[in-house]
């Protein structure tokens, strides 16, 4: 149309805030809803791997030890499966296609790092460290109480890594996560009664999920009042008023 | 002194290049939410884009159901940093002509008033 008004110069510092507030969201949005989905069937597996893990360090014959060692095999083995073939991936896609359908799909930028192969690999060993210390620990009769502070010590740092150096983990309000653990230990360390399961695994493991969760529920939360942002900068009376038209 | 862009200048495909500059991809009813726009408004300006080479639309099927998936281009990014050096400039421009403007306004005042008292004496 060649009488329409030429728009106006957009130089409001709206639209370049609106790079910023879609990250934001994106990364935020997006990994909490996909870890609380694997959350079932990883905990599933840890859990039931190590129950049997434990019996057989408590078994007394080499065979019973044999036994249970094979069967705890097996859930890691799936675990193993479910990760490396991708199928758990494939169905957490799933499941978070199905749940943000109406709202629509955004993926955040990936850093450089978080490209890179092989990323999984430091957190392998963490997982393999925290199965192992408190069979370990019940070898050298370490108090149940300084579990939790001996996992910390190495999880805290590699927890900290992932999220601030890979990008691999939701945003900065996921540091909540090692913050809360590393917190945890500390006030196990100056001997302040918290809360404690009798199975020494246990008190490794709940405090790890249930700061993740905190961690994420505090993510997820940020990242809906980044798409409030987002929408009340990205919507415009400027950007409206072209309809459905064709000009420009 | 470049001129803006006139693909990017239009306040819609401005939007769309802004929200795309800062994730990876997002889709199409993320953009219609999120932008607040008709179907047919996206769909034409994505477009426009599109043949531009700014950004990047793939098609394809989630189960049964169609998703379009968009990006920006490489091309899209660099001349979207362009255009945001390009306002800048016009901005500074804009400042530097009004703080002229105004310069010559109050020597104008200034010389009126001296004229003035001039002729009074």
């Amino acid at each position: 149309m060649s009488n329409s008004p030429q728009p106006k110069p957009p130089s409001n510092d709206d639209v370049r805030a609106i790079p910023l507030w879609a990250d934001r969201h994106a990364r935020n949005r997006m990994l909490p809803l996909m870890i609380m989905v694997a959350a079932a069937p990883v905990g599933l597996a840890v859990a039931a791997s190590v129950s049997l893990l434990v019996i057989a360090w408590r078994a007394g014959s080499a065979v019973q030890s044999g036994l249970f060692l094979a069967a705890a095999a097996v859930p890691l083995a799936g675990l193993a499966w479910l990760v490396f073939t991708r199928r758990l991936q494939a169905a957490m896609q799933a499941v978070y296609n199905a749940m943000v359908r109406g709202e629509g799909h955004v993926v955040a930028a990936a850093s450089p790092e978080a490209q890179r192969r092989g990323q999984s690999l430091v957190g392998w060993i963490a997982f393999v460290l925290i199965v192992m210390t408190p069979v370990i620990a019940q070898h050298v009769h370490l108090p149940t109480r300084y579990l939790q502070p001996v996992v910390a010590a190495y999880l805290v740092p590699v927890l900290f890594l992932q999220i601030t150096r890979r990008g691999m983990i939701g945003g900065p309000l996921m540091l909540l996560w090692p913050g809360l653990y590393a917190l945890h230990a500390l006030l196990l360390l100056a001997g302040v009664p918290l809360p404690a399961a009798r199975e020494p695994m246990m008190n490794v493991l709940i405090p790890l999920v249930l700061y993740c969760v905190v961690a994420m529920v505090a993510s997820h939360l940020y990242s809906r009042f980044a798409l409030r942002k987002l929408r009340r900068l990205a919507h415009s009376p400027a950007a409206d008023e072209t309809g459905g038209e064709t000009h420009g | 002194m470049g001129e803006p862009d006139a693909n990017i200048h239009q306040p819609t495909r401005l939007r769309i290049m802004a929200l795309l500059s800062g994730v990876q991809e997002a889709d199409f009813n993320f953009l219609l939410g999120t932008l607040g726009l008709t179907s047919g408004n996206l769909s034409v300006q994505a477009g426009k884009l599109e043949q531009a080479g700014y950004v990047e639309i793939t098609k394809s099927f989630v189960g049964k159901i169609p998703r379009t998936v968009y990006r920006l281009t490489d091309l899209g990014r660099t001349r979207l940093k362009e255009y945001w050096e390009a306002m800048d400039a016009i901005r500074a421009l804009t400042q530097q002509a009004a703080a002229v403007q105004e310069a010559s306004e109050t020597a104008a005042g200034r010389l009126r008033t001296h004229c003035l008292d001039g002729e009074s004496a």
